[in-house]
């Protein structure tokens, strides 16, 4: 005897046939006793992932979802969210002050020697503010929106607007480098932590910075850079989420004194309000002045690099400065460019960071130097 | 206030625009669905992802929430529907951290007689779950892990009763396959569920204990699939 369909075998291990189905099944499996050992075993499947566990949740998911709430809702009104594919003309602003090019003292007022610099490919801008460049004939970055509803231009011209106002601000308070290890999915990971963090502020841009560039001399390939806005409690919630997607994943003080250097000059490009459209402003002659540049309060700002190497903890560690809400500066190690006084490589100590949330830029690149 | 009532009234507020109670109700039912979000992707980060797009499009969509059902068993429809659309990023494999313990090989040169501690069993079948076509891998955690019947899966994933039925027996002999060796006689077997078939011969006691099985230990090696497995239902 045979069933003409075998699918009632799991009909009738479920409980789901009428009766006159169930009798034929049982009449089947009376006289074919390799049918009843094969219900057998579809008996043992279905235990088998019946007991699977059922764990807890392993984190909180309501903050994570409340925000993608409001950014689901802002974007509704707004285009909040939005990518920069490309950034030749702004990662060019950064090899001003970062690349192996440093400014001399002489140069103070006058527009950098372009000839000194490592080349950076240029993109075609379409239409949308200037940002603060070296070179008036160097491109602005190619901005991408994702997931927003509206004609491109529009997307395009608002996000590069946000992107140009969160680098803009004096208050640049966290530098990280990620380095991602040969990990393709590296970004992508940030990105995710991105989102999974912001809450207060959930926009955040993303550009690629070519090889060359670099804010750290012992990651010096090309990089992706995310330029977000953080609170200190964000921060602390993303360097774990970073702990959590990166095993090898951690934050560790610099103690490079090119990174000072670096320091001094990052702070004369990333606040390009004053050379936007006009040319780059000179960078200040050391490190403090950099904080207070294009700051007209003369403001201090408050800069902190942390570099993610492997090996440390995710975490600042008891003491740890950031763990203080302190900020460890790195003197450059020109002398031509030191304060009266000053000792080249010094780390001292400036005052606390504002509160509320400020530009932090991570950047992923790749872990051995010229990757 | 039962339960459903006050997610109804929840839900009110959200309408009216009070975000944090939709938080609440995240919290509510997180637990209840992460596991079943964890079967379907096979990874913890994966499952987290399935669950904050679930709660974000159950946000977006709750004006089409009228209590019908409860809140729970609608979230549950948006989750599975989620996850059957794949529309959500994924990591590469061997990218992803926090998935579930690493699993025995597969292969045949693996020793079936060999014991597995539960860790190893949970690993094998969820590897075994995550081997299935998508469509079926739903239907079985649906029925298997979360006990729902036929009409209730067709239901949520507007389909019939019987592509239903298809799909289970299918993804089930599927299983039977890769489990082979590792689901026997040492093997811890779920409840019985009340209304247990009874099978002729006297092979199975619908009142008996529910760990005890008729046919440990007497199973014919290999056990005959009867109808070879399609992978794919049309």
């Amino acid at each position: 005897m045979k069933l003409d369909d075998e699918t009632a075998l799991s009909a009738y291990l479920d409980n789901e046939l009428d009766p006159d189905a169930r009798r034929r099944v049982e009449e089947w499996l009376a006289a074919e006793p390799d049918v009843a050992s094969h219900l057998a075993d579809l008996l043992a499947v279905r235990g088998a992932v019946a007991e699977l566990p059922r764990p807890a949740a392993p984190r909180r998911l309501s903050s994570a979802v409340l925000a993608r709430v409001a950014l689901s809702e802002r974007a509704r009104s707004r285009r909040p969210y939005y990518w920069v594919a490309t950034a030749a003309s702004l990662a060019f602003g950064f090899a001003l002050a970062l690349g192996s090019g440093l400014i001399p003292r002489d140069h103070l007022g006058a527009v950098a020697d372009h000839r000194s610099l490592p080349t950076i490919p240029v993109v075609e801008e379409r239409a949308g503010p200037a940002l603060a460049v070296s070179r008036p004939d160097a491109a602005l970055p190619r901005v991408v929106a994702d997931d927003l509803a509206g004609p491109a231009v529009d997307r395009d011209a608002s996000a590069r607007r946000r992107m140009v106002g969160i680098l803009d601000r004096p208050g640049l308070g966290r530098i990280l480098v990620v380095p991602n290890l040969d990990d393709p999915d590296a970004s992508r990971r940030v990105d995710d932590a991105l989102r999974e963090t912001a809450r207060k502020n959930p926009e955040y841009g993303r550009l690629s910075v070519a090889p060359g560039l670099s804010i750290d001399p012992r990651h010096p390939g090309g990089a992706e850079v995310f330029v977000a806005e953080m609170d200190e409690l964000e921060r602390r919630e993303f360097l774990e989420k970073l702990g959590t997607s990166f095993a090898s994943v951690v934050v560790e003080p610099t103690s490079d004194p090119g990174l000072g250097t670096q320091l001094a000059e990052l702070g004369g490009i990333s606040l390009g309000t004053g050379g936007r459209g006009a040319g780059l402003k000179p960078p200040p002659v050391d490190a403090r002045v950099a904080l207070q540049h294009h700051d007209e309060g003369l403001r201090p700002r408050n800069v902190d690099i942390r570099t993610v190497l492997p090996g440390a903890s995710p975490f600042p560690f008891p003491g740890d400065p950031l763990d203080r809400g302190e900020v460890v500066v790195q003197s450059p190690a020109r002398e031509d460019v030191l304060a009266e006084g000053e000792e080249a490589g010094a780390a001292h100590h400036a005052s606390p960071k504002p509160a509320g949330p400020v530009p932090v830029l991570i950047w992923v690149t790749p872990a051995q130097p010229g990757g | 206030m039962t339960g459903s009532t006050e997610d109804l009234s929840l839900v009110a507020e959200c309408r009216a625009g009070r975000t944090d109670a939709f938080g609440t109700l995240v919290e509510r039912y997180q637990d209840r669905l992460y596991p079943t979000a964890l079967r379907l992707t096979g990874a913890v980060e994966d499952a987290l992802d399935l669950l904050q797009d679930t709660f974000l499009r159950a946000f977006q969509k709750l004006h089409g929430f009228h209590g019908e059902s409860s809140f729970y068993t609608w979230v549950y429809r948006i989750m599975v529907n989620l996850a059957l659309t794949g529309r959500r990023r994924r990591l590469p494999r061997r990218f992803r951290g926090g998935d579930v313990a690493d699993a025995p090989d597969l292969s045949e040169a693996s020793d079936p007689g060999a014991h597995l501690d539960r860790a190893e069993r949970e690993a094998l079948v969820q590897r075994a779950l995550d081997r299935l076509a998508l469509d079926h891998r739903v239907v079985v955690v649906m029925k298997e892990y979360d006990g729902l019947r036929y009409e209730e899966i067709a239901e949520a994933l507007g389909v019939p009763v019987g592509t239903v039925r298809s799909r289970l027996h299918r993804a089930r002999c599927e299983l039977k396959v890769m489990l082979r060796g590792a689901v026997d006689d040492s093997y811890p077997l779920a409840d019985a569920p009340s209304e247990w078939p009874a099978l002729p011969n006297g092979h199975a006691d619908p009142s008996a204990s529910s760990s005890i099985l008729p046919f440990r230990g007497t199973r014919p090696t290999p056990s005959l699939a009867l109808t070879p497995p399609r992978h794919h239902e049309a």
